[in-house]
Order: structure tokens, then sequence, then C-alpha cells
């Protein structure tokens, strides 16, 4: 053997021995990156930059795990805390970690440095004690200032493994212990934005009136600012179910159509007209030429060339203003095609006609119906009341609305029921703020109208009970006013949809029965929901 | 690291070794691509028996209990994070945070098996010191949870184990209930089985390597 070879062998033999030992801790988190990111733990994948608890129900009764629980998540004997794991990205946006008040009890989270398997922080009773508290968690190249109130989390790589885990101190304590885990949140931090002030309702106004079929745009819904806005939804990566759709609706699903240049021709018409264009400049330029959403719109709802001009000569400030909102419109479509694909995944059976944004008369906001979704854009955009965010509306109004468009289709009878129960009446709404809130990846429904606390909750609630089978919906739905907050029948629908989706173990199946709902007294029993239940 | 393992990984050791010898009295002709993947191959199959053997040398076995200290530290060598990755696959917690022995041995290194009885016996005052808690689990041979009739699947600071009269406490590993000692009965299967113990914010006797874990000690049968 020459000198040569022997050194050619030698170098790299011991170059793959020290790269391999060098890498080793590396390939082992590679493995968890997966299990996380692409597996998931039998709820589906679990976004990046979303915590994910393990099930109540699997910590209780650890020999009969639900049936979706993968391998992974049964493996391994720990009967001593709650897991709760993520996998967070830096590279964008620092994430702040909020904690709630533990009150003593112990619990940390750790942070794991995935190329060396090496923790470089942790939060918990040890590190930080156990009161309530929000730590910003920040990439090698973040560069700002950490917020007031929070405690500063410098990761030394963008990739991070979050690991909490949270004790149970025994069976009875489960609920208390899961509880708290749930609370253990992830937000995307952004730093213009103003941090949200906890749950105060802002004023409703007397909101347009709005039948079954013809809803005003819900507008309405106040978004956290911290919530996760590129989350995606548990489950929301799982392949779609094999065998359980044909082909061409899995090619309908990856296409759903969303129509924004309806807006642009009229602003085009509008502009050239110095904001005045006569009735026939705007049946020519703009409904005319429409897609098919707009011409559904000017059908159903009388919107043509001269109930538009009339309009802008009535309302011009509302026409004017409206083009604030057009910036957001395609990070909007591009929001909305990735919600309803999610949608299309977890429901295979939802249909997707088109949704189209448009410029309406003044108003409504929006229709839906089994054609699909119609927003007018400025009349969704003047509604500012609730959340300032346009885009973050935007998305959760056409995603509630198109929630609305599979009960159309699928339940129709339920659905378009013309006297319906507070109860039927709450959960159509509360199911589509649920669904909405499911695809968007929103972290949770905030609702302007919630109640602040669970007494509140429950006092609510109670007296829903109490009127759920009454025929007259004013209490609760459509009716805010400048001064008190209404639609506590959203807010209450939503929790027993919620209720009922946490207590199902088929988490598919339960989507497709909240979608298709057909009884609500049978859906309100089974969904384990009481006054004041904490969700 | 299993037994199996370790004799595998010091198979490949022995192998790789063997070849590296081989090689200088061999008349082969050799070229650039056979030094490469050999180079490789030996490479890959001397870092794994090396890991092996290292953690080997790390891990702290006393009474049969397996743990090693010092693990998930940022500033850990390459060779100590590699040892560490034979021993738990995984993101385990730092020693401050928590400690995790594990053994399926006996105190005379007998393998564990449900078809003896066993005692773990902590003198009185000699319960892992924390400040958090501990626990003991049980897991089959695969690390599974073991099913039986009273869902007890750890026992704990938290299952209220009765001490005996001197305040030392017995805890009593079998598959069938020990008749009068059913509150610090850990349920074993019929099979073999491991044991975890987990000590969370563990005390400065643990720390410094002065805390002896029991061991598990077959029961005198009566």
């Amino acid at each position: 053997m020459t000198l040569e070879h022997l050194l050619l062998f030698g170098g790299v033999c011991i170059t793959t021995w020290l790269a391999f030992i060098y890498l080793w801790p590396r390939f082992i988190l590679r493995v968890f990156k997966r299990a996380i990111l692409v597996k998931g733990f039998g709820d589906g994948p679990i976004p990046v930059n979303t915590l994910y608890t393990e099930p109540r129900a699997f910590f209780a009764d650890p020999i009969h795990p639900p049936a979706s629980a993968s391998k992974r998540a049964t493996a391994g004997v720990n009967r001593d805390t709650l897991l709760t794991v993520g996998w967070l990205n830096l590279r964008k946006a620092p994430q702040i970690l909020q904690v709630p008040d533990m009150a003593g009890r112990y619990y940390s989270v750790q942070f794991t440095n995935p190329s060396s398997n090496t923790n470089f922080a942790y939060v918990g009773k040890r590190t930080t004690g156990t009161q309530a508290g929000d730590y910003l968690i920040t990439g090698p190249h973040w560069k700002g200032s950490v917020p007031k109130g929070m405690k500063l989390i410098s990761s030394p790589n963008n990739s991070v493994l979050v690991l909490g885990r949270i004790l149970v101190c025994g069976d009875g304590d489960l609920p208390t212990a899961y509880n708290l885990a749930k609370q253990i949140k992830l937000f995307a931090h952004r730093p213009m934005a103003a941090r949200p002030v906890a749950s105060t309702p802002q004023p409703a106004i007397n909101s347009p009136s709005r039948s079954r079929m013809n809803h005003r745009f819900h507008a309405l819904l106040k978004f956290s600012k911290r919530n996760v806005l590129c989350a995606f939804v548990c489950g929301a990566l799982a392949p779609i179910s094999a065998g359980s759709q044909s082909s061409a609706d899995a090619v309908v699903s990856q296409k759903p159509i969303i129509y924004i240049e309806d807006v642009g021709r009229f602003y085009k018409v509008y502009d050239a007209a110095q904001g005045h264009p006569t009735a026939e400049e705007l049946q020519r330029g703009y409904i005319d030429p429409g897609s098919p959403g707009l011409r559904h719109l000017s059908e159903i709802r009388d919107v043509t060339g001269e109930t538009i001009a009339k309009a802008i000569a009535a309302h011009p400030q509302i026409f004017a203003d409206a083009k604030r909102c057009i910036a957001v419109l395609p990070r909007v479509r591009l929001r909305v095609a990735a919600a309803l694909r999610i949608l299309g995944r977890l429901y295979p059976t939802a249909e997707f006609p088109p949704v189209t944004v448009a410029i309406s008369r003044g108003k409504p906001a929006g229709v839906a119906d089994a054609q699909g979704v119609v927003i007018g854009l400025e009349a969704s955009c003047a509604v500012t009341y609730f959340n300032p965010n346009v885009e973050d509306r935007f998305v959760h109004e056409i995603a509630h609305e198109y929630t609305h468009v599979q009960q159309a289709l699928q339940s129709p009878a339920f659905y378009n029921n013309p006297k319906p129960t507070v109860l039927q009446a709450s959960l159509i709404e509360g199911a589509a703020e649920f669904v909405a809130t499911l695809i968007t990846g929103e972290t949770a429904f905030h609702s302007p109208y919630a109640p602040t606390d669970s007494a509140q909750d429950e006092q609510v609630e109670t007296k829903f009970v109490a009127s759920e089978d009454k025929t007259d919906l004013s209490q609760w739905i459509d009716n805010g006013t400048l001064t008190t907050p209404g639609d506590l029948g959203y807010w209450v629908g939503y929790r027993i949809v919620k209720s009922y989706y946490e207590h199902s173990a088929d988490k598919r199946r339960a989507l497709s029965n909240i979608i298709i709902m057909k009884d609500a007294k049978t859906f309100l029993a089974i969904s384990g929901w009481y006054p004041g239940i904490r969700l | 690291m299993s037994r199996t393992l370790s004799n595998f990984a010091a198979f490949i050791g022995a192998l790789c070794v063997y070849f590296i010898i081989h090689l200088f009295f061999s008349t082969h002709v050799r070229t650039v691509r056979n030094d490469v993947i050999q180079g490789f191959l030996i490479g890959y199959g001397l870092a794994f028996a090396f890991a092996q053997a290292y953690a080997r040398i790390k891990a702290v076995k006393v009474n049969g209990w397996i743990t090693m200290f010092g693990l998930g530290k940022p500033g850990n060598g390459m060779f100590l994070r590699a040892a560490h990755a034979q021993l738990y696959a995984g993101p385990v917690n730092i020693p401050e945070e928590a400690m995790c022995w594990w053994t399926n041995a006996d105190g005379a290194g007998r393998t564990l098996s449900g078809r003896h009885d066993y005692v773990m016996h902590f003198q009185a005052a000699h319960l892992p010191p924390n400040d958090a808690f501990w626990s003991l689990t049980m897991g089959t041979a695969r690390n599974h949870f073991v099913p039986n009739p009273i869902k007890r699947y750890s026992v704990s600071d938290r299952s209220g184990l009765l001490p005996n009269a001197d305040g030392s406490i017995d805890i009593y590993i079998q598959n069938a209930a020990p008749s009068g000692h059913e509150s610090n009965w850990l349920p074993a299967p019929t099979g073999d089985f491991k044991l975890w113990l987990r000590v969370y914010v563990p005390g400065k006797a643990i720390l410094n390597g002065t805390y002896k874990v029991p061991p598990v000690v077959k029961a005198k049968i009566p």
C-alpha cells in the first residue's frame, strides 16, 4: 500500500468518523423535527411555531390510546407530566411564549438547540417561577428592543425545539393541569403592532339587517394581533385521506378560485371619472365585463351601474375610503386560498364555488349561497370597528362565509330553516366561526362580543340555555348597538361547537358533523358543553 | 444502552480495526475509489463503535441503575453529545432540571421479570432528594405502559406510599398484588420489564453523585 493511498484512506476515514460523531445529535433531532412538523402525534402535523399538548384522554388512560394516536405518541412511559411540544422557526420573526400563572405547580419549558441537542434556556418553576409571564424568543440575528414586561430568551439557532412539561398531581388534577398546559402559548412577535388590550369589547354599531342567505359581513371579528398568522391548523397538512374523494375533487380543492380583479376594474372606471362615474360608464366598464361572482351579485342584489352611481353620489367617502383596503387583497387571496385548501383536506366533501371580491353598492358587505361568496369590498372595508387589521378581518370573514356555503350546499334544510331557534341559529353561526378559526390558522376565536371571563361566560350561557328554544333571536343574533356589543349567539355557538370538537376523538368526522349539522339538540347533547365550561 | 447494541458496536469496531490492520499487509491493487468508499465505511463503523464505547464509559451505573450526568448542557463537547445520543435518543433535561435513571436488571444484575417479586427499599429520609417531585415508572421490555387492575403505572411522591414503622419505604414491584401492601404496589407485567426513576429539580446529593439509588432486590420467599 502506497503512502498516497494510505493518506487518502486515512483522511476519509478520520473525517467520516469525526463528522458522524459531530453530527449525531443533529440527526436525532431531525427525527424529532420530522415527527413534529410532518407526522404529528395523532392529530396531524404540528405547524411550525405552534404548541401541541398531548391529549388529555391519552394521559388519563395510557393503555388505550385514542385510535388516532401515532406510535411515537405512545412510545415511552411518563406518568408525571403532560407534554407539550413545538418547533420554532425564528428566521422571520421572534416568537413570544406566554405562560399562565401556574400557582406553584411544577412545570418547565425547555428550549433545545437542534444542532447540538443541548438546552440553552428554561422557563419554569426552577428558573423563572410559576407566575404568568411573556418571554420573547429571538433568533441569533435578531435586532430590536424587548417589549416592556417581556423577558428575553436569545436562541443561538433559528430552529428551536420547545418541550414543555406540566406536573399532574393525580387523576383528579388532570383537568386543571391540562387546562394550564393548554394556556402555554406561542405568538408571533410583530413589533409594530400594538399589544392587544385584553378583551375589552368595542362598541358595535347597529348592524344592517341580514337574512339567512344574505349575510352582512359579519365583520366583525376581532383578531388577536398576536395570533400566529402563518400557522396551519393541526391536521391541516395531513395527506388527503385516500379513497375518500375522487381525483377531480382533489383538483378542485387545490384550486379554489378567488377573483379580486373586479375591484381593479372598478377603480379604473372610478378614477377615470375623477370619482364621479356615470351609471353607463359603470355598467359598461365594470358590471358587464365582470366575473361570474359579480354578475351573480348583480342579479340577486340589484347591483347595477345605476344603483352604484346612486350609492357613490350618496356616500362618496365609502368608495373613496375603500381604496385603502385594496392593498391587502393579494395577501388575502393567498391566505384564503391556503385556508380553503386546508378546508378541502380536513373536509374532503367540501365544495368549492368561487370567492369574489368586488365593489357593491355600499351594501351588502357580502353574500354567501350555493353559488359561492361575494364580498362587497367597500362595504366590508367601512366596517372598521372590530378589527382594524383589514387583512385579518377579510380572511376571517371569507372563511366564515365559506363555511356557510358548505352548510347551504350540504345541509340545506337545517341551514335554510326560515324560523330557527336561538340554538339553531347560534350553532350555524358558531360552526362558521369555529371552522373559520380552524382553517385560517388563528390560534383562537377572539370575539368582540365575548364575555371577559369564565364567570361571565357562565352567566351568559345560563341565560342562553333558558332561551335556546325560542325563535326570537333578538337577544342573541344581530343585536349589537353603539354601546353594547351583541351577537352573543355567535360566541356561545362557537363555544358549543368547540367543545364538541375537542371532545371528539376523530377530528375529521367531528368537523364533518359540525358542517353538516342535522339536529341542534342532539349536537348540543353530545357536545359536552355546559354553561361556563372552560375551553 | 442495551447490552446487545454494545456488543454489536464492539463487533463492528473490531471489524473496522481488523480491516485497517489488514490494509497494511494487503497486496491488492488500491484505487482512489476504493480508498474513499472504504474510508467512509470504516469511518462510519468507527464512529458508531466509538460513540457506544464512550457512552459506556460516561454512563454511571449504581446498583443496576444507569444514568449519565451533564447531558443537554450548552458547551458540551461533541464526544459527550454523541454519547448522550446513544443513551437517550432525544432532548433530555439538564441535570439541574431533572435526572433520570433506568434499569432492566436487579441489584445482582439479573434481568427484571414479572415471574419474580421485587422490593425497592428506601431507607428513612433517603427518598430521592428534590425540589419538585420524584417518580418510579414501570415499562415493559419495549417500554410501554403495563395494563393492571388498579390502573397504576407509576409510584411517586404523589401516590400516598405508606412508610414502614422505622420510616423507611418499601415499594413492591410484582405482577400480583402484594397482600397487605397494596398501597405500595407497583404492578409489573408477567414478562420482562424496565424501571424508570425520575427526579425533577434534584437535590445537591444527586447532582454531586453522593446519592445512591437503592437496588431493586428480589423479594425473599417467606
